[in-house]
């Protein structure tokens, strides 16, 4: 057996997991993309720009943080944009009607809007067995015709709401603006769950490997259920932020907002094959994301460019994922065969089974999840 | 009692058969469109119903083999845009319309086979891989054609949206074309076998030999040529090319081959039934603007037949399991010889059939 010193395991160790540490890719990442625009961009550093900054992040931040709960379990909710138009509209339109109405109102409405719709996602995919994509995907369909029935080509504009709500978005605290206080409870309560309690930890068991965790006792379907529940009440919540953030809302609010958030998630460093990942990692994937929208718009670079660069960090990232994960595996097998003890090496994410592509990483590779 | 031999009754069969299912619901639309409206079975409106929706019905077909390989292309829509902008701007500089074509349809394959190789050389899941083409795609074609539409020339569209003997039109004959030539793909050629063992167990197909990167690859080259040949569609029916055309239709393309009986799972799924779930789509579609239902409204009748369809098809298969565990407990109590029966489902055996078996 080879013998490895000590001193020199726990550097390999550490160099090892700051390279792994998923953040890291993205902390870096941003200190480029600042740096870049602080140079190119003379109104970068504005204090206005970095409250929008940091009130345009806190939408995505916390309904990737709900996306997060689902794709930790290998599935994907693409519904999150049509919930956070009509539960942003509903939630409006209760604003709207009644000025007196103590705020806790709308946001509890909004939010259980978006309950309503993550059960029945939750049902279909949980109970019924339906893929996630298919499923959510008829979901962002109903709930887009909804929206637009319901506005019926209007929504609720500026003018129809309270000064009182108006002023409450604007308003901040320590310098962050209120919007933000949301986004951060959100993803520290998310964050602490999944590290601490045990359901949480049971999502990153299922996405991890389902049938093992279906062996060990998990019941994989109430968990999927609960996380396609909570996603739908972010995005809900979500809604409110929306209201908060623009004051009006329209039909096409939240259009594409799906796409935003998944983006955000993946670079963020959650694996989108399930598993691994964090609700914080998600909200500075959020920053990463919201930083290059505001970027290119200070350097009037067309805003498709966002949705091109947003499609292509998905792809890269994914790509990114699956090659180190390829490595990594190699290394631990080649660790075995010399017959390391190979208790130290580090777990791999997620052990491959059957080889099916003869790629040597495609642990599961049906498609439609 | 019914004894173990004997096969299933009619009522099981026909609930075995998703494409009766398929007419039967075929039958009640075609009526309430009649209730609808006198003109509804003129000749005429009958060969023109689905001309609206045949650009769907080509993303569907070549969306299907994709499909019944265990993967999924939710990039066809995007693909589609990018072919129509290229296709209208080089004719717009220019460039012969035809040969427009012919390059629009070249990108178009191009830019599916791409998502193939993605996959296939690293092994992503293709969610992963056509939820960020999707979004890079629609990027492409905004970044060639910003804002406006470019119109197409007649030559063009007098081709494309023309009538034979001025009944039949073209666009529907090219359809049903489509339809024999990836039928007869899928149902009666080595490639079409490959993408179903590869859909039922990408693992056995791998160990029995077949080629599996290649196949995967394409079967998403054919999902972009086939989104090209329905860019085409659009642009000859609606004569005009925009960078967002077609970008909320993925939901009615992915009903159409859900409602086909095409198993989302991958490894089963046939060609009529998908060509009846698009008549279907299509008669539907009818319906609502002869109904004046508002057009926001379609989205959300089209999501619910997909539930629907989703949830019918489940329940399909816990009743084949119910129905194949009724079978062995009778077979249980009546001592042997059940396997004749099981056989006779229709339904084979599966895993926990024989599990059922050992523990006994």
């Amino acid at each position: 057996m080879n013998h490895v010193s000590p001193a020199r395991t726990v550097v390999r160790g550490m160099v090892r997991n700051l390279v792994l540490f998923r953040e890291f890719v993205v902390v870096l990442f941003l200190a480029v993309l600042i740096t870049t625009f602080s140079f190119s961009a003379s109104n970068f550093f504005s204090v206005t720009n970095w409250q929008n900054i940091l009130t345009n992040v806190s939408i995505v931040a916390v309904v990737g943080a709900g996306e997060t709960l689902v794709v930790l379990t290998r599935r994907v909710d693409i519904s999150v944009g049509s919930i956070v138009g009509l539960s942003g509209y509903i939630c409006a339109y209760i604003i709207a009607h009644d000025h007196g109405m103590p705020l806790v109102v709308p946001v509890l409405a909004a939010m259980g809007v978006g309950l309503g719709i993550g059960v029945i996602n939750g049902i279909l995919v949980a109970v019924c067995g339906i893929p996630a994509i298919i499923a959510t995907l008829a979901m962002l369909g109903i709930g887009r015709g909804l929206d637009t029935v319901m506005t019926g080509g209007q929504g609720i504009q500026t003018y129809q709401l309270p000064n009182s709500f108006m002023t409450f978005s604007s308003r901040d605290l320590i310098g962050i603006p209120f919007l933000g206080w949301i986004a951060i409870v959100v993803v520290l309560l998310s964050t602490l769950g999944l590290r601490f309690v045990r359901s949480g930890r049971d999502l990153y068991a299922i996405g991890s490997n389902p049938a093992a965790a279906l062996t060990i006792g998990i019941p994989v379907g109430r968990r999927v259920f609960s996380a396609m529940a909570l996603s739908g009440m972010l995005a809900g919540l979500g809604g409110f932020i929306y209201v908060a953030q623009y004051d009006s809302v329209d039909a096409t609010a939240g259009l594409g907002f799906e796409f935003t958030v998944i983006t955000a998630v993946v670079v963020g460093g959650v694996k989108f094959m399930g598993g691994s990942g964090t609700t914080v990692a998600a909200a500075l994937g959020a920053l990463l994301v919201v930083i290059v929208q505001d970027g290119f718009i200070l350097l009037k670079v067309s805003e498709f460019w966002v949705l091109f660069l947003d499609g292509f960090a998905i792809v890269a990232a994914v790509t990114f994922d699956a090659v180190v994960t390829r490595r990594l595996q190699d290394s631990l097998i080649r660790a075995r065969r010399r017959g390391n003890d190979y208790e130290d090496t580090l777990p791999a994410p997620g052990i491959r089974q059957i080889d099916a592509y003869g790629d040597g990483f495609s642990e599961d590779n049906a498609a439609v999840r | 009692m019914r004894s173990a031999g004997t096969p299933p009754t009619l009522l099981r069969r026909l609930w075995l058969r998703w494409e009766l299912l398929l007419i039967a619901l075929l039958i009640g639309t075609t009526i309430w469109c009649a209730t609808l409206s006198p003109v509804f079975f003129h000749l005429f409106n009958l060969l023109n119903l689905p001309l609206p929706i045949i650009y769907i019905g080509l993303m569907a077909l070549g969306l299907m083999p994709v499909i019944v390989a265990g993967d999924i292309d939710i990039s066809v829509t995007s693909t589609l845009a990018v072919s129509a902008v290229t296709c209208a701007q080089l004719w717009q500089s220019g460039v012969n319309i035809w040969l427009s074509v012919i390059v629009a349809l070249l990108v178009a394959t191009a830019l599916g086979a791409f998502n193939g190789i993605l996959c296939s050389l690293f092994g992503v899941t293709s969610l992963a891989i056509t939820l960020g083409t999707m979004g890079a795609y629609s990027g492409i074609a905004y970044a060639i054609l910003p804002n406006g539409a470019i119109g197409l020339p007649s030559n063009f569209t007098n081709v494309v949206d023309a009538y034979i003997a001025n009944k039949v039109p073209v666009g529907l004959l090219f359809f049903a074309g489509c339809c024999l030539a990836i039928g007869v793909l899928l149902h009666k050629t080595p490639f079409g076998r490959y993408l179903y063992m590869q859909g039922a167990s990408p693992e056995v197909a791998r160990f029995t030999g077949v080629p599996v990167r290649r196949t995967r690859v394409l079967a998403f080259g054919l999902s972009g040529f086939m989104a090209g040949l329905a860019s085409v569609a659009y642009m000859g029916y609606f004569s005009e090319a925009r960078s967002d055309i077609a970008s909320t239709d993925l939901i009615t393309v992915i009903t159409i081959v859900v409602l086909g009986g095409i198993d989302v799972y991958g490894g089963s799924g046939a060609m009529l039934g998908l060509v009846l779930a698009f008549v279907l789509v299509a008669e539907v579609d009818n319906g609502m603007d002869l109904a004046n239902l508002p057009a926001p409204l379609e989205e959300v009748v089209i999501g619910s037949i997909l539930v629907a369809a989703l949830l019918f098809g489940r329940s399909r298969m816990a009743f084949g399991r119910f129905y194949r565990s009724r079978l062995l407990s009778r077979d249980r109590r009546s001592g042997g010889e059940g396997a004749g029966a099981i056989e006779s489902t229709g339904i084979s055996s599966g895993p926990e059939l024989r599990h059922v078996t050992v523990n006994d």
